[in-house]
């Protein structure tokens, strides 16, 4: 039963990230930019075009390795996430400290991707994302920490479904507010969006790929898209458990939509910031989030 | 505009009223400046004045186009920061701006309007009528962007103390248009050389002297403000009479003519010779991204590249409006001119390169 949990895991993610990006897209064009914007299936039609496109590139192993690392990174990710606030049967054999390399891993796969391309502009972007992980990698370690320290183990279900269990005290909320802001970084949004920044650098690390390689990228950034948002709902919003594991996680999906709704309007009422400026950004966030953690040591 | 034979085509193969057509074709978004630019040269060499009515309808035409030009750019500059938001609002205000010119001359831009001796199209009171009504919901919704933008700390961020360039500098490389009102230099052709019917419309040269790419953005909503203004004074004093003059197409040979026409983008200027067979002997067109490229270079000391693509957007740039090709060597510094036959050995040698 355990492993059907697995499964599960991987088949809501694979199947309604990219539906979850089309939300984005609606929200950002009917609710704000005032036009039709595309239907809600795009993000599926796009990915299902690059399949069937040509693969181009510059023809050494690492360029051609590092769309799969990307995605086979991010989905053993998810597969520890506890949707529906289930432990499965690989949970146990992972801790907080797994996840975060294998965020990490991903990461390092497009920038593995971006150097082998050769490409000016692919270097620039990577340079770029390189920065963006340093410095807003540590919020969401800070974020599992602040769980960890209250309940001693380093667990991924005990550390992430302790972090409300005491309720909102300031410790949380200054955890939550850093962790909302790092959302637009860790999803590549605006303000943040300065690894691919279109009229910039041209999609950045991305420019090289074409084809099933860059189908494999885009399934890679909407599922990290994904698995961000709802790690949001798992560790900030209180459990609300019918006893049901469907109905759990429909709830959760429920919540994790919010946050894209949330992640479609602030992406859209900001401009992109330089990188620069963003570093200032994220080390505030850094700060905040130690506070955070300094705090909740004391209980607060 | 030299490199699409442009110039070459109208003093070989066109008359001089098929001109002010190809002349609206250098810049797909600025036309009617051109047109009007060369009209005015034609007008002037023949010794021609036309209707006050035509010049009155020019006035409108050119601050129309005014307006959907910075609205334009507005929202170009929105994308370039990362900032699409404000580049579909703009957009969507620009829309019925261009719904209006479709109505009022068969076309959302290259109106063909203007031609020498006058206009082709008059402004009949309905359309006038809806127009004023254009132009209200216009000022509306600018007045609400205008508000969005002064008050969004991150747009500051991006475009205040970016793209610099020192007033003397600015003077110095004869930056024309907002370029030069950005960086407190008080020119304005419509002002300074009044043309058309701007000598009798009240109106303010905006001038910021922040020197940066935000003063740019500053001073094309104000024009745009100013520009609404005008059109309502164009419409309320607009005198009756003909919109067309007719002039006898044998004007005399070898007569020199300059115009001068504020587009959105700065300073347009036109010259023209007269020459034989109904048609110009020489034309030169000076389109307002030639002078303003060049201050660029200095605008982007010292800043990074990812304020590059709002630097040079800043001055609106048209690349149809840049016309000469010079090869520099660098060792050397040796500069060569292309000829024809160079540009289409480089053409064919790229065309055919990848096979």
């Amino acid at each position: 039963m355990d492993i059907l949990y697995i499964a599960v895991n991987i088949l809501v993610f694979l199947a309604l990230a990219p539906f979850f990006e089309g939300v984005v897209r609606r929200i950002t064009a009917r609710v704000v930019q005032s036009r039709q914007g595309p239907p809600l299936m795009q993000p599926y039609y796009d990915i299902l075009k690059l399949l069937g496109k040509q693969n181009m590139g510059p023809g050494n192993f690492a360029f051609k390795i590092a769309p799969m690392v990307a995605i086979a990174s991010i989905l053993s990710v998810i597969v520890f996430l506890p949707l529906g606030y289930q432990s499965n049967f690989l949970t146990k054999y992972a801790d907080i400290i797994t996840i975060i390399y294998l965020l990490t891993l991903g990461g390092v796969a497009v920038l593995l991707g971006a150097v082998s391309s050769k490409n000016t502009y692919a270097l620039l972007g990577s340079s770029r994302e390189m920065i963006t992980m340093i410095m807003v990698e540590p919020v969401l370690a800070m974020t599992f920490i602040l769980g960890a320290v209250k309940v001693k183990s380093l667990g991924i279900g005990a550390s992430v479904a302790s972090v409300v269990s005491g309720g909102y005290g300031a410790s949380v909320i200054i955890m939550l507010v850093a962790y909302l802001v790092a959302l637009q970084a860790f999803v590549g949004r605006q303000p943040f969006d300065i690894a691919e920044a279109e009229v910039e650098i041209l999609e950045g690390p991305f420019i090289e790929f074409s084809g099933p390689n860059l189908a494999l990228f885009k399934y890679y950034l909407l599922l990290k898209q994904m698995f961000y948002a709802t790690l949001f709902v798992i560790v900030f919003i209180p459990a609300i458990k019918t006893g049901f594991y469907g109905a759990d996680v429909l709830i959760q999906l429920a919540f994790v939509f919010l946050v894209y709704v949330l992640i479609a309007v602030l992406g859209s009422t900001h401009p992109r910031l330089r990188i620069d400026q963003a570093q200032k950004v994220y080390a505030g966030l850094i700060v905040a989030s130690l506070v955070a953690v300094g705090l909740s040591v004391y209980g607060i | 505009m030299v490199h699409r034979g442009l110039e070459k085509l109208c003093q070989t193969q066109v008359t001089y009223n098929e001109i002010p057509f190809i002349a609206e074709r250098i810049c797909g978004i600025c036309g009617s400046v051109h047109a009007t630019s060369y009209s005015q040269a034609v007008e002037l060499a023949a010794g021609l004045k036309i209707s006050r009515r035509a010049e009155f309808i020019r006035t409108i035409m050119l601050e129309i186009e005014r307006v959907h030009s910075h609205l334009l750019w507005l929202g170009v500059a929105g994308h370039l920061i990362g900032f699409d938001t404000v580049f579909m609002q703009a957009w969507r205000v620009r829309e019925s701006i261009m719904w209006f010119g479709e109505k009022l001359t068969g076309n959302r831009k290259t109106y063909g309007m203007i031609v020498a001796g006058g206009v082709r199209r008059d402004i009949t009171p309905e359309l006038k009528d809806e127009l004023l009504g254009v132009l209200k919901t216009i000022e509306k919704e600018l007045i609400t962007i205008h508000k969005a933008i002064a008050g969004d700390g991150s747009i500051h961020r991006r475009t205040k103390g970016v793209g610099c360039i020192t007033t003397e500098e600015t003077k110095l490389w004869s930056l024309v248009g907002p370029v030069a009102r950005a960086r407190g230099v008080d020119i304005d052709t419509r002002r300074d050389h009044p043309y058309a019917a701007y000598d009798e419309m009240q109106f303010d040269v905006p001038v910021v002297d922040s020197c940066d790419v935000w003063g740019t953005v500053v001073v094309r909503i104000l024009e745009t403000f100013e520009a609404i203004k005008i059109i309502r004074q164009a419409l309320d004093k607009m005198p009756g009479g003909p919109i067309m003059t007719e002039f006898s197409e044998d004007i005399k040979p070898l007569q020199h003519a300059i115009a001068a026409v504020e587009a959105p983008r700065g300073e347009v200027v036109h010259y023209l010779i007269t020459g034989e067979e109904n048609r110009p002997e020489r034309w030169r067109v000076r389109a307002p991204t030639y002078p303003n490229l060049q201050g660029v270079p200095a605008m982007l000391l010292n800043d990074q590249f990812a304020d590059l693509p709002i630097i040079i957007g800043s001055i609106d740039p048209c690349f149809s409006c840049t016309d000469r090709v010079v090869r520099v060597d660098v060792r050397s510094g040796t500069m060569t001119h292309l000829t024809n036959s160079d540009l289409e050995k480089i053409s064919r040698a790229k065309k055919f390169a990848g096979r």
